[in-house]
């Protein structure tokens, strides 16, 4: 897949992987020493050499993914240690401050264990933790006191690595200001989740004899003026959607000041895959579940296949398959709740695209417009759908 | 005359604006309008249409009014503050600078030293001009900070963005990170823009959040404008419209304040051991800057953790800089200042959290740190205000915006060593109160590179500094 842009210098993500594995494995077990530890102590241990040579950037994203795999435990959260530190820090004022020089740590100790003291009985404390003494608690709702996690035995190397390889990914997404990617089946989610997102999504449809079935370009409203990075966070979102079509390949123009560069990512490359969503509303989902119900005749497909319209592509939210006859299919499109502006340009592309057996369920709260396609068949719905409703359209479009 | 007026309707009948995520879509442009507008606005062939940043709205409204008459207008979606404002009263130069705004279309920055009142201004400038106003700001201390500021002279609800909150009204403070990852949505929302510690934008990282709004009014504020920005903020918010320095206002409307610069030696044993760190950082430094001559800090550290070695030159600078982050003679010799100036307010400033977060354990102080929740940290200001508490450490969460009169004692241990961070630092203590006489000490580790950064620091703000070396403990 050439790049289209010229003089832009490609790269391909250095992933973690087999080789990566003997330091991988020493972190690990560096990690399993700060066990109960403040998670401070870990990440100050990290600063330090290491046993082994790790490379820096697959090293920063590897600690990511084991803070969020073993997580932290909380020590303490409760608003009376901070009314227990403020009592302890206005003791404290009154109380001077060593003037010694050759034994200042000391008499620091003295100073604060003394203070400390004085809250010993205080009922706060006995509200707090009985069990620990206050000197190690004084702090302990801080997130940097939370304490490392425990290791787990059932830990999965590949699992782990994944999840590192997949903070790799959204780092250089995220400083992404385009994306484009070639994709073949299941393309309706990623376009679904970029428009959700508020992306400006092109979508072009390849020739027939191409490995991939559209070509979809994303990228956000000011990238037309500058290297926006306003959208990296949005198109990182995109990224677990990709491992569930049927194969991509995703080039990301990342801009360095004035300069640009283009990272490929493609099928096969590790992505920790989005769980399968299913519906966009509890519209679709519910008309989905009574439509089930209601009839054993027809078919109710998810994400059908993209139309082309003039200059755009419409995705239609079902398609309504008869289930011995093939040949008979409606189209369902739902119109919920959208702008002024994307309803008039959601009918320019229905009336263009001119499909048969159409039919539009459209929510009162649009108001009523005569400006939908001619043939098809428009329904109003209050809150839900009623699949009778459907099916008695779908029998007169038939008839 | 008449046929031009007729043909000018025709044209404008046409045109319309629409605010799109950030952006101004420009509906029923000719291509030789377009062409006459080159400057502001682009094809964009994704959506086929003609379209501009938002913050190009003013200039493009006007261009296009001079052009052909009034378009239709959909961006602003405003609210015009409902409730009522309380008249803010304001000193001479702080009308001054105003009127230099108001002078300059109600576009610009206005640079005054920390506690002059540069919020002052700028809430003169929302309730004289009762526009709608987005204030943004850069920590979340400071949000709440303005709200509390806001509360004080509005009397209708005031939006929050940022901490956790997602509330906007006709007059709304939001934090940069807030502004940058909503405002594309909300950039028509709002007439006037107000950016606290402007200094931020102008070098790429957040501007798009300036340019996702279409404010036709905007203030920038600053204590510390880097003059290498200010073309770009320019573009951004205006010119440069009014500055004054602290040596202008001190002793009237700042405090008047001097600087103890006290040279610290350090241990026999943290001596050996800065000078072991020292060396192996210095090592490998110098190779680094032989085979890159122009390399800045940032290649150092990216080449430094390509290797073993330069790993460890890399830790080891990192140790070096800790070691005198809070030094023996630092620790016995804050706590002879804390004695000495027991009932006066003091803020202390480290190098970094850490230090800040040792302090706070070992001596019993009041940290306020970006850890520290947004509750606990109003209630521990509220009790320095009141002086309850009377002494605060922090590394880098006071450094802007903190505004409590009653300080007077800064005592730093360490920092960054950039005139910035110098300077905001000490204006912590000038606010200005009567009778008040602000006191700077900078507990410096002798022998140590700390010593020159605090000289230039110092130069560049013509301080009247009074340095001490030999110090009896």
């Amino acid at each position: 897949m050439k790049n289209m842009i010229m003089n832009i210098k490609e790269y391909r993500p250095q992933f973690l992987d087999g080789r990566d594995e003997p330091w991988v494995r020493s972190i690990i077990d560096e990690y399993g020493r700060f066990e109960g530890k403040p998670l401070r102590e870990w990440h100050q241990r990290l600063k330090e050499p290491l046993p082994y040579y790790c490379p820096p950037a697959k090293l920063r994203y590897l600690v990511k993914a084991i803070d969020a795999t073993f997580g932290t435990r909380e020590r303490l959260a409760n608003k009376n240690i901070q009314e227990l530190r403020r009592l302890l820090f206005q003791q404290s004022e009154s109380t001077p401050w060593p003037n010694s020089v050759s034994k200042i740590s000391s008499d620091i100790l003295t100073r604060r264990k003394e203070l400390l003291h004085s809250l010993a009985h205080n009922p706060l404390l006995h509200l707090l933790n009985g069990e620990e003494p206050i000197d190690s608690i004084l702090f302990a709702d801080l997130p940097s006191e939370k304490l490392v996690g425990k290791l787990k035995n059932d830990l999965l190397f590949h699992d782990l690595m994944l999840s590192a390889n997949t903070y790799l990914l959204r780092s250089i997404i995220q400083r992404s200001e385009s994306v484009d990617i070639f994709l073949r089946g299941k393309i309706r989610p990623i376009v679904r989740q970029a428009l959700l997102r508020g992306l400006i999504c092109v979508a072009k449809p390849l020739h027939r004899d191409s490995e991939f079935d559209m070509r979809i370009s994303l990228s956000g409203p000011l990238a037309l003026f500058r290297h926006a990075r306003l959208y990296g966070r949005l198109l990182v979102e995109i990224l677990p959607f990709l491992p569930n079509c049927d194969r991509f390949h995703l080039n990301a123009i990342v801009s360095h000041g004035e300069k640009q560069s283009s990272w490929i990512i493609k099928s096969g490359d590790p992505i920790k895959p989005a769980e399968q969503t299913t519906f966009d509303s509890h519209i679709e989902r519910r008309f989905a579940r009574d439509f089930m119900k209601v009839t054993n005749d027809f078919d109710l497909i998810r994400e059908p296949e993209a139309i082309e319209a003039k200059e755009s592509l419409i995705f239609p939210d079902f398609a309504i398959k008869h289930r011995t006859d093939s040949g008979t299919t409606w189209l369902l499109e739902i119109v919920g709740y959208w702008t002024d502006a994307y309803l008039q340009k959601k009918i320019e592309n229905l009336r263009t695209a001119n499909i048969k057996n159409l039919i539009i369920c459209v929510s009162k709260r649009l108001g009523t417009t005569d400006q939908w396609p001619d043939h098809a068949q428009v329904i109003a719905f209050d809150r839900w759908i009623d699949p009778s409703v459907v099916l008695k359209a779908m029998s007169t479009s038939s008839t | 005359m008449g046929a031009m007026n007729e043909n000018k309707s025709e044209n404008t009948a046409l045109l319309s604006l629409e605010f799109d995520r950030g952006t101004i879509l420009i509906n029923g442009l000719t291509s030789t309008t377009a062409h006459s507008l080159h400057d502001l606005v682009k094809w964009d062939a994704r959506t086929n249409s003609w379209r501009a940043p938002a913050a190009a709205y003013v200039h493009l409204l006007s261009r296009i009014r001079t052009m052909h008459g009034n378009p239709i207008d959909h961006v602003r979606q405003v609210q015009t503050p409902l409730a009522a404002w309380s008249a803010v009263g304001l000193r001479q130069y702080q009308e001054s600078a105003l009127l230099a705004w108001r002078a300059a279309a109600g576009r610009g920055i206005i640079c005054l030293p920390t506690g002059a009142g540069k919020t002052r201004i700028a809430l003169a400038a929302a309730q004289r001009s009762r526009k709608s106003t987005l204030c943004l700001v850069p920590t979340r201390v400071l949000l709440h900070q303005w709200i509390d500021s806001i509360r004080e002279i509005y009397a209708g609800e005031i939006g929050v963005l940022g901490d956790g909150q997602h509330d906007i009204k006709a007059i709304t403070v939001a934090t940069f990170e807030s502004a940058f990852r909503n405002g594309w949505t909300l950039g028509n929302r709002f007439d006037l823009l107000i950016v606290d510690e402007v200094h931020h934008f102008g070098d790429g990282e957040r501007d798009e959040a300036l340019e996702a709004c279409s404010a036709p009014f905007r203030l920038g504020l600053s204590a510390t404008l880097d003059d290498g920005k200010l073309d770009r903020l320019e573009q951004l918010i205006g010119p440069k419209v009014f500055e004054q320095r602290i040596s202008d206002l001190v002793g009237t409307a700042l405090a008047d304040f001097e600087v103890s610069c006290l040279h610290l030696p350090l241990t026999p044993a943290e001596k050996h051991s800065y000078k072991l760190d020292y060396e192996v950082f210095r090592k490998f430094f110098d190779v680094f800057k032989k085979e890159n001559p122009g390399g800045q800090w940032e290649d150092f550290l990216r080449t430094g953790l390509k290797s073993i070695t330069g790993r460890a030159a890399v830790a080891a600078h990192g140790r070096a800089k800790r070691s005198l982050a809070l030094t023996e003679t630092k620790l016995s010799m804050l706590c002879q200042l804390l004695n000495r100036h027991a009932h006066q307010h003091k803020l202390i400033f480290t190098t970094d959290s850490a230090t800040a977060m040792t302090i706070a354990r070992q001596l019993l102080i009041a940290p306020i740190t970006a850890e520290i929740g947004q509750r606990e940290r109003k209630s521990l200001i509220e009790a320095f205000r009141l002086g309850t508490i009377k002494t605060i450490v922090s590394c880098k969460v006071l450094n802007e915006g903190f505004d409590v009169p009653e300080a007077e004692i800064a005592i730093i241990l360490g920092g960054s060593g950039s005139s910035r961070e110098h300077i905001q630092r000490i204006g912590r203590v000038l606010r200005p109160k009567e009778g008040k006489k602000a006191h700077i000490y900078e507990l410096l580790a002798a022998g140590t590179n700390e010593v020159m950064k605090s000289r230039q620091n110092g130069n560049k703000m013509n301080e009247r500094r009074h340095e001490k070396y030999d110090y009896e403990h």
